[in-house]
């Protein structure tokens, strides 16, 4: 479980986050909304160990991100928003290399079957000729690659068409309910996040997203 | 250090053109330039044609030493097709030595024993002829000093029956062993002689360092490159340390340059003679690892690719010029050599001092690196 407690964050005087309190639970999908620069992405960087809070603790399965940081970083699976693949390289390259620094070793056949999970049927293409869904889907399945409990995905569909939208969609879900992931994940498309998520994390106390969200049923925390 | 060789050699291979050219540089630019400059070094000889009527060994003696000579290239001819190349400019000068040439030169005569051939566009006939009437001398001074000997023997009947070559060789012998006409000349903080100097003499392996300097710069750009990607960001949950990570990418880029020296080490011994020691292998390794050590640390301070190669064409031309390898300065001050990461490289001496600084360097921007992440 991923425990997070009094979490605040500010650059400069801008509170960008404050007084920040929830729980994620495994199998448990959790949407962040909010304008553009209402601390998603700042939220997801601290709780990718990236970026370090001004307070409050966090815990992932009770190892503090504080103490244990190195045992965190085992069990985090970080998609950034901007592609981080290499495009010089074929996907089995980019597989193969992550694959060497990552703390599971996986056989080529077994990367290959996490990209086709994925529709990432492009073994042999360079990432450079990929389009952008395939892409994207490169950049998650190297995330992957050391199966951790904790996804945590930067606006993983922007920019991309609808079916790679939705396939990316229900592989995370499949993730979440199947594997028992936890998964946190940014995005601006409001229908994608009511249908994906089980709770939703709205930022900055918009009217304007909690309006569009009531009625989703889903259960909304406003912070 | 097998994972992180393997993912290095994944980019290397997509690059491998630009690393083969950067790799090869210091071995090819060096040999080309060695090679270049001795080519033309011979193509600036004068060319000039001696033809000898006389075949004794006094005239031929005469024509090995005009042909030792590294002003003149000797070519040898009959009279009509030298004063045909001559009358064509392909020759600057020609010269007959005369029958009988041997005989006037022992009997004492020094006049009409050689003609020379000339065109108004014959430039350095006065020096050859001067460096051909000098030999002459030579021989004709030898000549008369033997006959004064003997003559004197004979008119105060000396017990000793000296034969006239004997006189010639002992005289020969004395100018040897005094060395009457030559200077030895020796490089600095060397008291080695230089044994038959070139006229223009360049340091093989002090052109290979400045090379390898430039090289191990250009190869250097893939720190800036990584860091303004976003791959970057998985770094943080790679399952080595940031520190870990670049400490074996600096090892994997020493092995590969190494590989490259040992080309170099090969080349230079098998097809420009130089010589090659199992000591000057630890110089090389040495020299080596402060180039990796040192271009790192800088690549570090960058984020822009232009003005890194920028800075480091700058630094080469820098360092070449203090270290007298492209034009020699003397004398080098004590700061300047110890400022000069190449000089104790080019001195054949291990490069301690600026590994030591290149270990602390490193250490220093690895463990800030290290410290961001955590």
């Amino acid at each position: 479980m991923l425990d997070v407690q009094a979490l605040a964050k500010s650059y400069d005087e801008n509170h960008i986050l404050h007084n920040l309190s929830f729980t994620v639970n495994p199998g448990e999908v959790i949407g962040l909304v909010g304008e553009n620069g209402a601390g998603k992405s700042t939220l997801l960087r601290i709780l990718a160990t990236i970026d370090k809070p001004d307070n409050g603790s966090i815990k992932l399965f009770n190892f503090s991100y504080e103490t244990k940081r190195k045992n965190v970083r085992k069990s985090i699976g970080y998609v950034p928003q901007d592609i981080a693949i290499w495009e010089e390289l074929s996907v089995k390259e980019n597989m193969l290399f992550f694959e060497k620094l990552s703390y599971a070793s996986k056989s080529e056949s077994q990367l290959r079957e996490l990209c086709l999970e994925m529709n990432l049927d492009k073994w042999y293409e360079q990432a450079k000729t990929l389009s952008g869904g395939m892409k994207r889907k490169l950049n998650m399945a190297i995330t992957l690659i050391h199966d951790p409990n904790l996804l945590l995905l930067d606006e993983p569909t922007v920019g991309i068409d609808l079916k790679s939208k939705k396939e990316i969609g229900s592989y995370l879900w499949k993730q979440a309910k199947e594997h028992n992931k936890m998964i946190v994940y940014t995005s601006h498309d409001m229908d994608e996040i009511k249908e994906l998520c089980d709770r939703i994390i709205c930022i900055g106390h918009d009217p304007f997203y909690e309006g569009i969200l009531a009625k989703s049923g889903k259960e909304i925390i406003s912070i | 250090m097998m994972d992180i060789l393997f993912t290095r050699l994944l980019l290397w291979k997509k690059k491998a053109v630009s690393m083969l050219f950067w790799l090869l540089l210091p071995v090819v630019g060096t040999s080309l330039f060695i090679t270049t400059v001795s080519t033309i070094e011979e193509d600036s000889k004068v060319p000039i044609g001696i033809i000898s009527e006389d075949n004794t060994e006094l005239a031929s003696e005469l024509i090995n030493s005009v042909e030792a000579s590294e002003l003149v290239r000797v070519s040898k001819y009959s009279v009509e097709q030298a004063l045909y190349e001559l009358e064509k400019h392909e020759l600057d000068s020609v010269f007959v030595i005369h029958d009988g040439f041997e005989k006037a030169i022992l009997s004492g005569k020094r006049n009409n024993l050689i003609s020379s051939y000339r065109t108004e566009l014959s430039f350095a006939y006065s020096p050859v002829k001067e460096l051909i009437v000098s030999l002459v001398q030579e021989e004709s001074g030898r000549a008369k000093v033997a006959n004064f000997i003997l003559n004197m023997n004979e008119e105060y009947k000396g017990e000793d029956n000296w034969t006239w070559e004997e006189v010639n060789e002992k005289s020969k012998e004395i100018q040897v062993d005094e060395n009457l006409l030559n200077t030895s000349f020796s490089y600095s903080n060397t008291n080695e002689p230089v044994d038959n100097p070139s006229l223009l003499s360049w340091d093989t392996w002090g052109i290979w360092a400045i090379l390898s300097l430039l090289s191990a710069l250009f190869l250097s750009d893939w720190i800036i490159r990584e860091k303004s990607l976003a791959v970057t960001n998985r770094f943080s949950f790679i399952k080595m340390t940031r520190f870990s990570y670049y400490f074996k990418n600096i090892v994997c880029y020493f092995l590969l340059f190494f590989l490259f020296d040992l080309i170099s080490i090969t080349v230079f011994t098998i097809y420009l003679n130089e010589a090659f020691s199992i000591s000057f292998l630890f110089v090389i390794v040495t020299f080596r690892v402060m180039l990796c050590l040192l271009t790192f640390s800088l690549a570090q301070c960058f984020r822009k690719t232009g003005v890194f190669y920028g800075f480091s064409i700058l630094i080469t031309l820098i360092l070449a010029v203090i270290s007298g390898t492209i034009i020699p300065i003397l004398p080098q001050s004590n700061m300047i050599e110890l400022l000069n990461p190449l000089q104790a490289f080019l001195k054949g001496d291990l490069t301690i001092l600026w590994n030591i600084t290149g270990i602390i360097t490193i250490t220093m921007v690895l463990i800030r690196k290290e410290t961001s992440n955590a």
